[in-house]
Order: C-alpha cells, then sequence, then structure tokens
C-alpha cells in the first residue's frame, strides 16, 4: 500500500533547474578547466593533474590558506561566544524587541561591498573617522594600509560587525522557542544562571547554533567582497583570503587552469570541514 | 702550347673596374637553380610525385583521444576524460538512489566504525569526499602518476561501504 504522496517531488524541481544552471554547469566547467591551459578563444589544451601538482605545492597557495583558516578561526571564536551572549541579554518580550531584532538585522541588509566601503572610509588614517581619532586624538598608531597587523584588526572588527548579527538572530529564534514551564521547573530546583544556560538554553539552541556555525564557516571561508574593498588584500599580501588570491589569479593572470585546480581544492576542503562540523554537532540526536 | 694561369686574358689595364679587376661569376640566380633541380635530379622527383606529399601541410586525420576538446564551440570545454568522470559520479548517485528508493528503504542503515550512522547515500559521500583527498594528498605529496592513489581510493570505497 502506498500512503506517501509523492508530488512533492514536482515542487522541488524549479530548485533543481536552478541549481544545475548556477551551480552545477559552473561547477562542472571549472573541473574541465582544471585539467586543461588556454590563451582564450575558447581552445582548450590538456594538461593532465598538472595545475593541481603545482597549486598543492606553491608556497602561495599554503599562505593564502593559513591565512584564511586563522581568519575564519579568530571570527568564529569571536562572534559564536558574542553572538550568544548578545541573544541571552536580548529582552523576550515587550516594546524592545522588535527596536533590538532590527537593530541586530541592521548590518546584513547592507550589501557586502558597501560595508567594505563604509569600514574602509571609516579607518582610513586622516580621512576616516576612526582613523583619524586614533592617530590623531589617541595617539596611536593605526593605519590599515601600512601595518598588516592593522589591516586584520580592522577586517575581524568589520566582519563581527556585519555577521554577529547573524548568530544573534538565530541564537534568539532558539531562545524564544523555549517553554515556560523549563524556567519555571529550574527555578523550583534552584538552579544557578550558569546551569539554567548550560542544562537548558544551550542545548534548545543546539540546533540553531549548528546552523549558525555552519554559515558563518562557510560565508568567512568564502569572504571575497569585504576584505578585498576594504584592504584589497594588502599591505602586501598580508590580508589576501583564499578567494582574493583566487581571483588575482583567474582574472589578473587569467590563468584558469591553476585557478580552477584552486577552486576545487578549495571547494574540497569547504566540503569536508563543513561536513565535519556537521556530524559532530548532529552526532548525539542519531540511534 | 702550355695553358696555365699565366694564359688567361687579363682584364685590360686601362679600364680598371671601380672596385678592382672586373672577374667572371656564373649569372644564375637562385630561383632558376631551385627550377633546374628537377632536371637535375628526376628520379627523387618521379619518386616524390609517387609517393604523395603525405601529411604534410594536412590536416591530420584524429582519432578519438581522452584528452582532446570534446566539442570544441561549446563553452563548458568537455573532455572524454572529464565527461567520463562526470558520468560515473552522476552513475553512483542514480544507483544508490534507486537502490535506497526501491529496494532498501532504511538505505542499510547502520552505525559503524567511526560512530557514525551512515545510510548507503552517506556511504557514497564519504567515498567520493574520501577519494578527493587521497588524489590531492597523493598530487601534493608524491605526485604523477596517480595510479597508486586510484587503487588506495576503491579500495577506501569498499572499506567504507563494507564498515562504516
Amino acid at each position: 500500500m502506498r500512503t506517501e504522496n509523492q508530488r512533492a517531488w514536482l515542487f522541488v524541481l524549479p530548485v533543481l533547474a536552478l541549481v544545475a544552471f548556477n551551480a552545477l554547469m559552473p561547477m562542472m566547467t571549472v573541473v574541465n578547466y582544471s585539467v586543461q591551459e588556454t590563451f582564450g578563444d575558447n581552445r582548450f589544451f590538456w594538461q593532465g593533474l598538472d595545475w593541481f601538482e603545482q597549486i598543492l605545492r606553491s608556497d602561495r597557495f599554503h599562505a593564502a590558506l593559513g591565512r584564511q583558516f586563522l581568519f575564519t578561526a579568530i571570527i568564529l571564536l569571536i562572534e559564536v561566544p558574542l553572538g550568544i551572549a548578545v541573544a541571552l541579554s536580548m529582552p523576550r518580550k515587550g516594546i524592545w524587541v522588535p527596536v533590538c531584532l532590527v537593530l541586530m538585522a541592521l548590518p546584513m541588509l547592507i550589501p557586502w561591498n558597501v560595508v567594505g566601503s563604509m569600514w574602509n572610509i571609516f579607518t582610513l588614517p586622516k580621512v576616516g573617522m576612526l582613523g583619524y581619532f586614533m592617530n590623531d586624538v589617541l595617539g596611536i598608531r593605526y593605519d590599515m594600509t601600512q601595518d598588516p597587523l592593522a589591516a586584520w584588526i580592522t577586517v575581524v572588527v568589520m566582519d563581527v560587525w556585519h555577521w554577529t548579527s547573524l548568530v544573534v538572530l538565530l541564537c534568539y529564534a532558539g531562545l524564544v522557542s523555549i517553554p515556560d514551564a523549563y524556567y519555571q521547573a529550574a527555578k523550583i530546583d534552584g538552579a544557578s544562571a550558569w546551569s539554567v544556560f548550560r542544562y537548558i538554553q544551550l542545548p534548545k539552541m543546539k540546533t540553531v547554533l549548528t546552523i549558525a556555525v555552519l554559515l558563518r564557516f562557510m560565508d568567512s571561508f568564502n569572504i571575497y567582497t569585504e576584505p578585498f574593498v576594504l584592504t584589497g588584500g594588502g599591505p602586501g599580501n598580508s590580508t589576501t583570503l583564499l578567494s582574493i588570491d583566487l581571483v588575482k589569479i583567474a582574472l589578473g593572470q587569467f590563468d584558469l587552469g591553476p585557478a580552477a585546480a584552486m577552486s576545487l581544492i578549495y571547494f574540497a576542503i569547504t566540503l569536508l570541514v563543513s561536513w565535519v562540523f556537521y556530524v559532530v554537532m548532529t552526532k548525539d540526536d542519531q540511534g | 702550347m702550355k695553358h696555365g694561369p699565366d694564359h688567361r686574358p687579363a682584364a685590360p689595364a686601362s679600364e680598371p673596374g671601380p672596385r678592382g679587376p672586373h672577374r667572371w661569376r656564373p649569372r644564375v640566380r637562385p630561383g632558376a637553380a631551385l627550377a633546374l633541380a628537377p632536371a637535375a635530379f628526376p628520379e627523387i622527383v618521379s619518386a616524390q610525385a609517387a609517393a604523395g606529399w603525405g601529411n604534410v601541410g594536412q590536416q591530420e586525420e584524429k582519432g578519438f583521444s581522452w584528452t582532446d576538446p570534446l566539442w570544441p564551440d561549446f563553452w563548458m570545454a568537455w573532455t572524454p576524460a572529464t565527461l567520463a568522470v562526470f558520468v560515473g559520479i552522476f552513475a553512483a548517485i542514480a544507483l544508490i538512489g534507486l537502490l535506497e528508493g526501491f529496494r532498501y528503504r532504511d538505505g542499510l542503515e547502520r552505525r559503524g566504525v567511526l560512530g557514525l550512522t551512515t545510510t548507503l547515500g552517506d556511504r557514497l559521500f564519504i567515498t567520493l569526499l574520501g577519494s578527493a583527498y587521497i588524489f590531492l594528498a597523493w598530487l601534493g605529496f608524491v605526485g604523477q602518476p596517480i595510479w597508486i592513489p586510484l587503487f588506495l581510493a576503491i579500495g577506501w570505497g569498499f572499506f567504507v561501504f563494507w564498515k562504516v
């Protein structure tokens, strides 16, 4: 006896077609590029796996990959705890709820390149408000166009400013879904605030937190626009993250073959880390 | 009568050329020499004519090659080799999908050696991702050719479907 309604598959078809055209076909093209050499004009010459060998052994790739992991680790370590803290301190009911939500959503509504431009203008020494304040009022040398450390701090702070809200909103959604009965029971048991967090709020937030960490990992690992507009990968190569380097190779040098090989390696790393995250965070739910 | 160098007719001393005494040179141009060459070597020319020019200056007749462009005018830059890779992957996905859809509705779900609960589809994913890493690691640390990692990847696939 067949009781399942299979019609849902039909509704998925448009999405499948869309994904096929905007993800799958370009992806297959990248695979084709990665084993060939081209000088333009749609002419390709077989190269085998040389590009993979070359990329995997290049110091430039190793350096960019290291910077990318460092950046992602830093922003995850900042944004996830900060997001949870902000979500916990947000009101659950009352007039301030919509105000907080709108304030939180604002940074995410700003286009990425605008965020980069804003922070660029904000932090430029002499010109920008922050740059002027740090250098000329406080007397602290701060020049993200010259000093790699300052550039890194600026990129990280910009990302925290832009994306902590995502973690906050997801965690907040998890928090408001906890029934009052849990808190009442905790109060009767005389549970401390830490116990409430550890045994009620954190487990209830786990699903959304998983999604938040996954989204933040993938977005930060693939980040391009904001640091590109803010620092352009500089000073030197100090903020040249993986995607910036990739675009330099693909569009700057027009080395489509090596760029394709690099993006496939990049994709494999993203896929593996995302999968490991997902498996580790959902492991306890499995039977 | 003695013939010798001293019997050559000397240039008149009264009319010296601007660049010294005039000397006789063969007045044959290179082009003319080339044109005369067949007459000089008739047997070579007839042999060449009989043999034809071979594939000099001709479009080479190519057989099937795994690595040549498959459809040169199409933007996706397909080669038979890469097409075969994707046909393989999609065929594997389709096979697993059919098995899970009609034969094993639970996907033969089990808890394997990694402590993960996996279905057939999960195992295919782990196989493919692991194989990609086996090849990348080999290319990075050892280099081409990739026959050994190919066998490693196949072994990994058997291991995953058997134990994971």
